[in-house]
């Protein structure tokens, strides 16, 4: 086995496919990512790359007609794609957790919001006891005393309404609101709320200002960026805003048809960028005070059910060679950059060996 | 002369490559809704009933062995034998020749009652929904009054008071079987109404008759249709329930229905007079739900992926 | 002076003055109907030619605005000059013909094309309803109008779900742009949009404007598309414009806070550019109960006393730069 590259999170060549009737989706095509602990990594892609199907491949919650076909997901010393369902469910929602870009369709209409979030809580300790329980191979937790549940409760509820005012929320009106009484900004409060009240070392939040407005986006991305300083957690961010992953990650990952094709700090993604892709990406997206003519990438995004051979860019590619559309490309280390920028890139024209 | 005909031919081809082409996204969506149909086996088992019902309507004069309203009353209420497998009634006709010469009519009533109560529920509904406020208010309320009475019960108002006949009870089934319709179309008129492409057709300056008519109906017309599929097997039902207590169909018509009632006072030793019409109608009725199930699953967005 | 104002006006496609909207809303059948100020009192003047860009949070009634003035929702109040044309004053007849002068694209480029409509037939619509015209001319304007906005022929048959977002929003631009109209509401036109995708759609209209001769009003939540597209900014805040002028005027001297905050929180898209992160606290209140005297008191970091009870006018601090604040920031 190859050398982990990441002591939080190891993604390598992860495939995806979903069967539909038109034919098999290949979502994802080897997707390689690597983060440690505490860092913030910035997925970034257009629609339909692959970047949601990363983040649900991560928790495991791909399913019908979707399925992981190969590649391992490392998380610390674990891979995700082989450990059965009841482990999972330890690791989801205690160790990973996630926060969705519509917030009010991820929490429960008809149940007030304080008790979602204790409801949350208790549901990971039971499934942590369980688990803790098989291990050990004993009813240890049969014989536990009976008044430990109603301690047990008042605690949750307690951490409940210290994560949200942390969060910035007045606990004592918040707690007895349902969600449809939530504007969005406050309602992805409370999604972050419930995420970490299990103290995660992964917080997976895909989208999770896409639905907001600017402002509230700024209070959000503020809030977030705060909160997993003091707590040293790690975040998967994915977005297609180029602002945002500048503004919040320390490291991105570019994606395009189901690969990730540039990998590095955001330093070197940002000032230089190597992939032709990730070239015409930052030169779409427009910038306040410089409206020198936009640039656009040609073509469009191919169908993942007959997807391009060779490299998946190469028909809207300006630099396409001959070698192009014969092989995948190799994800490799890119030349002559510091270590600490891990910049990689999937593209001939960086290949090392010719 | 030949080279006319080439070119004939040629545009003859031509159109049909172009109709292909431009149907061509139709054809596929009709395959899939068949590829889903063969997984949907309750659907199929229901097609195949309604098929060979209206099979037998087709072809009924040809399969009916004998006369159905032919009497031979030295050989009434003669038990079911080879020559007669349904057996005779009290009047001596043959039963099962009245039971398929009677499908041609219970496929005549659901079909002037689909034409009568899709048409008036889709009109009344439309405007309501696409006007809204007070039209839809009046129209509504109108529709409310007609729902406010029990369906069986006003149907045999109507054919009571229209002198008892087929045709009265068909007009008086399509007078309460529209409501249903007119609340679905206006639903679906006002689900339409507030799409984004209705706002772009009237920003090019189309007319409210042109949006209602090319615009708005044929995006509520789907989910009307599903809803009247699994309707018919009550339209059948209201139908013979009609014919049973004598305000529709009237002997010796063979309506199912009517042919159940003249069979009631003989149930106890000679059952086949009313079993088997009542079979017939037991069967169609369950082909029909089946049937209705199945579209509905079928047009079902969640899984039509 | 007079000469000025008399160049001015001719220079002027579009007046708005004194516009509202409210909308009734009911809690329950028997309680009195209380109001939405969706638009409130809007005056503005869109010059031919130019685009005149609206740029506001979700709430703050730019969408509406859109709406009402080409009359596809009937305004409350206020009047609507197009050209010499009161189109408040227009007979319903008279406003489907005149239809053909104004048109909108939307914002959702996967429902505003009609799902069981050839591309051939959403084109052709709008030409037999104003134009009258052979069924070959009609096709051949539609394969023009085609080619134009970067489609081919064989597309005419297909129907809109074959297509991707921004091959839709280009049917959606087709349609509006085959009318031959002077002016188009854009409405969000890339905000379903992808970035390399909204990168070509908007220079595709910014091209059309110069090719044709058009004015445009841009509606948009995103600031940096406004910066590359506007010549004339307002900026909205609960169904009010709470400042207007030149696109410079608003990114270079802004003058209310509230735009002044609107801006600085878009996360520029570069690392190296530092991001003042200064933050607009609170959410954009119900505009059912809209605050007192000035409506962005209860967000605004320098609120004084009389914020919260006068209610500032929008006036002018220089030519065509008006902001409507007490105390205007850069002055």
């Amino acid at each position: 086995m190859q050398r982990r590259r990441g002591d939080l999170l190891d993604v390598s060549g992860l495939k995806v496919v979903f069967d539909t009737y038109a034919g098999q989706v290949k979502a994802l095509n080897g997707v390689e990512l690597w983060m440690n602990h505490g860092e913030r990594l910035g997925v970034v892609g257009e629609t339909g790359c692959g970047k949601s199907v990363t983040a649900l491949s991560v928790m495991r919650l791909i399913e019908e007609p979707g399925r992981i076909t190969g590649g391992s997901i490392l998380f610390e010393d674990r891979d995700l794609v082989l450990l059965p369902e009841n482990v999972l469910n330890a690791i989801r929602g205690k160790d990973i957790a996630m926060i969705f870009q519509e917030p009010v369709a991820a929490l429960n209409p008809v149940m007030k919001v304080g008790a979602q979030i204790v409801e949350n809580i208790e549901c990971q300790r039971k499934s942590a006891a369980s688990v803790q329980a098989s291990r050990k191979g004993g009813p240890a937790s049969g014989n536990r005393p009976q008044g430990r549940v109603g301690v047990q409760r008042i605690s949750s509820i307690q951490i409940m309404r210290d994560m949200l005012s942390h969060v910035g929320l007045d606990w004592q009106r918040t707690e007895n609101l349902y969600p449809h009484e939530l504007s969005g900004g406050m309602a992805q409060r409370v999604m972050i709320a419930m995420a970490l009240s299990s103290k995660p070392k992964l917080l997976i939040a895909d989208e999770p200002t896409s639905a907001l407005d600017v402002t509230i986006q700024a209070q959000i991305l503020n809030l977030l960026n705060s909160l997993v300083r003091e707590t040293q957690t790690a975040v998967l961010l994915i977005t297609h805003a180029m602002g945002v992953a500048a503004q919040f990650c320390d490291f991105i990952a570019v994606m395009y048809a189901g690969n990730v094709v540039e990998y590095g700090s955001i330093r070197v993604i940002f000032n230089n960028p190597l992939h032709p892709y990730t070239k015409g990406l930052l030169k779409a997206v427009p910038k306040i005070g410089k409206t020198d003519e936009l640039q656009s990438i040609p073509g469009i995004v191919p169908d993942l059910i007959a997807p391009p051979d060779g490299c998946r860019f190469h028909p809207r590619c300006p630099y396409r060679r001959p070698e192009c559309d014969k092989a995948q490309p190799r994800f490799e280390p890119a030349r002559g950059e510091a270590e600490t920028d891990r910049h990689h890139v999937a593209c001939f024209l960086y290949q090392q060996d010719q | 002369m030949k080279k006319t005909s080439s070119a004939a031919d040629s545009a003859k081809a031509s159109f049909f490559k172009r109709f292909m082409y431009e149907r061509g996204p139709m054809l596929d969506d009709v395959k899939h809704s068949v590829y889903l149909w063969k997984k949907t086996p309750l659907a199929l088992i229901g097609t195949v009933i309604i098929g060979l019902f209206l099979l037998i309507a087709l072809f009924a004069p040809l399969l009916a062995p004998y006369d159905p309203i032919a009497t031979d009353l030295s050989r009434k209420l003669e038990a079911p034998s080879a020559a007669h497998p349904f057996g005779l009634d009290q009047f001596g006709r043959d039963v099962l020749s009245r039971v398929i010469m009677g499908s041609r009519i219970e496929v005549q009533i659901i079909f002037i009652i689909s034409v009568i109560s899709i048409a008036i529920g889709l009109v009344v509904g439309i405007v309501a929904g696409y006007f809204g406020g007070v039209v839809d208010e009046i129209l509504m309320r109108i529709t409310d009054i007609f729902l406010a009475f029990p369906r069986l019960v006003l149907a045999m108002a109507f054919a009571a008071a229209l002198r008892p006949t087929l045709t009265n009870a068909i007009v008086a089934i399509s007078l309460v079987e529209w409501t249903v319709y007119a609340r679905l179309a206006r639903a679906e008129a006002i689900k339409v109404r507030s799409q984004p492409y209705i706002e772009a057709i009237k920003a090019v300056g189309a007319s409210d008759f042109k949006i209602m008519m090319f615009h708005v109906l044929p995006m509520s017309i789907s989910p009307v249709i599903v809803q009247l599929t699994m309707r018919m097997g009550t339209i059948i039902l209201t139908a013979a329930s009609l014919g049973f207590l004598g305000l529709g169909a009237q002997p010796p018509l063979p309506e199912w229905g009517a042919i159940v009632s003249d069979g009631r006072s003989y149930l106890m030793n000679n059952w086949w007079i009313t079993a088997f019409p009542g079979m017939a109608i037991a069967i169609t009725v369950l082909g029909f739900n089946l049937l209705g199930d199945g579209i509905r699953d079928i047009l079902d967005p969640r899984i039509r992926r | 002076m007079q000469a000025t104002t008399e160049r001015e006006n001719r220079d002027i496609l579009i007046q708005a003055k004194h516009l509202k909207k409210l909308f009734a809303v009911k809690k329950n059948f028997y309680s009195r109907p209380l109001y939405v100020k969706a638009v409130d009192d809007c005056d503005f003047a869109i010059r031919k030619n130019t685009v005149f860009g609206i740029v506001g949070e979700s709430g703050s009634g730019k969408t509406t605005l859109g709406r009402v003035i080409l009359r596809l929702i009937e305004a409350t109040g206020g009047s609507v000059v197009f050209g010499d044309t009161d189109l408040m004053s227009l007979s319903n007849q008279e406003l489907r013909l005149f239809r053909r002068r104004m048109q909108i694209i939307s914002q959702d480029p996967y429902n505003s094309l009609h799902p069981r409509k050839v591309v051939k037939k959403l084109i052709g619509e709008g030409l037999k309803i104003h134009f009258q015209l052979s069924s070959q001319e009609i096709d051949e304007r539609v394969k023009n109008i085609l080619t134009l906005v970067g489609l081919r022929e064989e597309h005419m048959y297909r129907y809109p779900h074959e297509f991707s977002g921004g091959q839709r929003q280009r049917i959606a631009i087709a349609r509006a742009l085959v009318l031959k109209p002077e002016f188009i509401v854009l409405d969000e036109p890339t905000s379903a949009l992808d970035v390399s995708v909204q990168a070509i759609i908007l220079k595709m209209l910014k091209e059309l404007k110069r090719d044709f001769a058009l004015t445009y009003m841009l509606i948009t939540h995103d600031l940096a598309v406004i910066d590359y597209m506007a010549d004339d900014v307002a900026v909205m805040y609960l169904g009010q414009i709470v400042e207007m002028g030149s696109k410079d005027d608003i990114f270079s001297r802004t003058a209310h806070p509230y735009a002044r905050l609107l801006i600085d929180s878009v996360p520029p898209p570069a690392p190296s550019e530092h991001w003042s992160g200064k933050i607009l606290s609170g959410e954009i209140p119900s505009p059912i109960h809209v605050p007192s005297g000035c409506r962005f008191h209860p967000r605004c970091p320098q609120a004084q006393e009389i914020c919260r009870t006068k209610e500032p006018v929008l006036s002018e601090l220089q030519p065509g730069h008006f902001a409507k604040c007490h105390f205007p920031l850069n002055s």
